[in-house]
């Protein structure tokens, strides 16, 4: 199985990576096999990680189990069904007449996301952000100097930063005289962090291309029977031959068309 | 040569050739732990044995190469603390992630003699759905976010969730993310609301977005892209793949550095002789 596993592996990889030349019917397949068996693995892990034990069992436990002892516990064993009310609701959607019913639980859905969100990022992305920005900038252990961690520099760095970039995207006041000097200097900071962004974008995308390559070249063994050079091979004698069939046929058309 | 007319497919190749070509090269390029992964490593350091550490794998196979050696990584080190480890994720791929980082970990502890059981020492609850939700719901009760784990236990009967029901029981908490739900979740949703110690490893696109986080302190330590994953293995002192790949991996970006500064000068000799055609003129 594990050997079968491989020359998959290393047959899909190289058939994605065939792309890179042009588009072709063997990329066309690998793209196919992936959205199919991606939808199908993500219904199964929904059905037997979400819908089987949060949805299913209990109202099984509920309607097999010894009856409810007191109101509690009874809405405890069917509060489910809600959900499963609320569910069946948004296929509403798929009637003209009804469809204005759908927007119940999607007010429900947003609604809880939104307070989510709200509280959770209030408190980490505003207030202990702005707790991280408020540092000394004298202090009798603070160096002035210092390549990691806190320092005079370092502070002034990060406070003047802050600070000149907060100014660039406040746009209630017209930006000139000081104030367009003081956002002029926000840019730098601005492009600072778009280069970091762009290095490690370089860096994660050369990182997965090295992943594939590792993987390549450990079924290029002769345990997994040297499954990534015949697949190489089989990948490359197909885009020749496609190639080759294309071209003829692009002559022939164009003689057709000619005569 | 003509920047517009130029073939991108010669990048591509040239790409792929120093990659293939200069991977198997047995030379290592020195490089040093950063603080972020130095953070990283001395959170899980410094936990007691026996304590409870709860890890989100929120990833899939499109990552493996940044990620799973960081996870294979943590799993290894906190089995060798003695910790116990409860793993999830709220990406649907995750689950067989953790199964493989726990195959591959416990079979490192077992070639030194430490065995390590499934429900006593670690255990893979699976996928939760819901996003912010599930992340939510997660944190304040474990068991009834996941009634069952990934192979169909009952998860109040294993020994390992024993007197273990919110993140109030958690010591750590360390999230593997390449995207959304991720790391920003557990930050928002756990992190803040428990108060609990986050470590994280990320793949390098979202690594940037840490940093405030780390240098705030609400992340005690990140490890970002296959050069936090080389940073963690170094500081193991367990050399794998990541460590393996970064040879290759600084020799290409001195290929794109080749490419940005050949583009940048066929572009301004363009501006250039467009220039002086029109003053001619």
């Amino acid at each position: 199985m594990e050997v079968f596993g491989a020359w998959v592996s290393a047959f899909l990889t190289l058939a994605i990576l065939s792309f890179l030349y042009k588009d072709n019917p063997i990329y066309k397949l690998a793209e196919h096999l992936f959205i199919g068996v991606a939808t199908g693995y993500v219904l199964i892990q929904t059905w037997v990680g979400t819908l089987e034990p949060n949805l299913v069992y209990p109202l099984r436990e509920a309607m097999t189990g010894p009856p409810a002892e007191s109101l509690g516990q009874w809405l405890d064993h069917w509060k489910r069904l809600g959900a499963v009310i609320l569910g069946v609701l948004v296929l509403a959607r798929l009637s003209k007449k009804a469809g204005w019913v759908s927007r119940w639980p999607l007010a429900m859905l947003i609604g809880t996301f939104a307070a989510l969100r709200l509280t959770g990022y209030a408190q980490s992305d505003l207030v202990e952000q702005v707790n991280g920005t408020m540092v000394p900038l004298v202090g009798p252990d603070l160096p002035l100097l210092a390549w990691e961690g806190p320092s005079v520099i370092n502070h002034l760095v990060l406070i003047v930063g802050v600070l000149c970039v907060l100014i660039y995207f406040f746009f209630s006041i017209e930006q000139k005289g000081v104030v367009k000097h003081v956002a002029y200097v926000g840019t730098f900071f601005l492009m600072v962090t778009f280069g970091s962004s762009f290095g490690y974008t370089v860096l994660a995308r050369v990182s997965l291309l090295i992943g594939r390559a590792q993987e390549l070249y450990q079924y290029a063994e002769p345990r997994y029977g040297y499954a990534s050079i015949v697949c190489a091979a089989v990948v490359i004698a197909f885009l020749a031959g496609w190639e080759l069939w294309n071209r003829k046929r692009a002559s022939r058309d164009e003689t057709e068309q000619s005569e | 040569m003509k920047a517009k007319t130029f073939d991108r497919r010669w990048i591509f190749l040239s790409m792929g050739l120093v990659v293939f070509v200069f991977l198997k090269l047995p030379v290592q390029l020195p490089f040093l732990p950063t603080p972020e992964s130095k953070g990283f490593y001395q959170a899980v350091q410094e936990i007691p044995p026996g304590s409870i550490v709860y890890l989100s794998a929120d990833y899939g196979p499109s990552t493996v190469a940044e990620i799973f050696p960081m996870h294979t990584g943590i799993v290894y080190q906190l089995l060798r603390r003695d910790a116990k480890i409860i793993s999830g994720s709220v990406w649907d791929t995750g689950p067989p992630m953790i199964d493989r980082a726990h195959e591959v970990a416990t079979a490192w502890l077992a070639e030194e003699g430490i065995e390590k059981q499934y429900g006593v020492d670690y255990v893979n609850l699976g996928y939760k759905a819901g996003y912010d939700v599930a992340v939510a719901k997660i944190g304040a009760s474990i068991p009834e976010a996941f009634p069952k784990d990934y192979r169909g236990n009952r998860v109040q009967d294993l020994p390992i969730m024993e007197g273990v029901s919110s993140f109030k029981d958690v010591v750590l908490l360390c999230n593997f993310s390449s995207g959304t739900p991720g790391t920003r979740q557990w930050l928002q949703q756990v992190q803040t609301r428990y108060d609990v110690r986050l470590i994280a490893g990320v793949t390098a696109v979202m690594a940037p977005d840490l940093y405030s986080f780390f240098q705030s302190g609400q992340i005690e330590g990140f490890l970002g892209g296959l050069v936090g994953a080389a940073e963690y293995e170094f500081l193991l002192d367990r050399p794998g793949t990541a460590m393996a790949g970064m040879t290759v991996q600084s020799l290409a970006h001195f290929l794109i550095l080749g490419f940005i500064l050949v583009g940048n000068a066929m572009y301004f000799r363009r501006r250039w002789r467009a220039r002086s055609e029109k003053e001619q003129s």
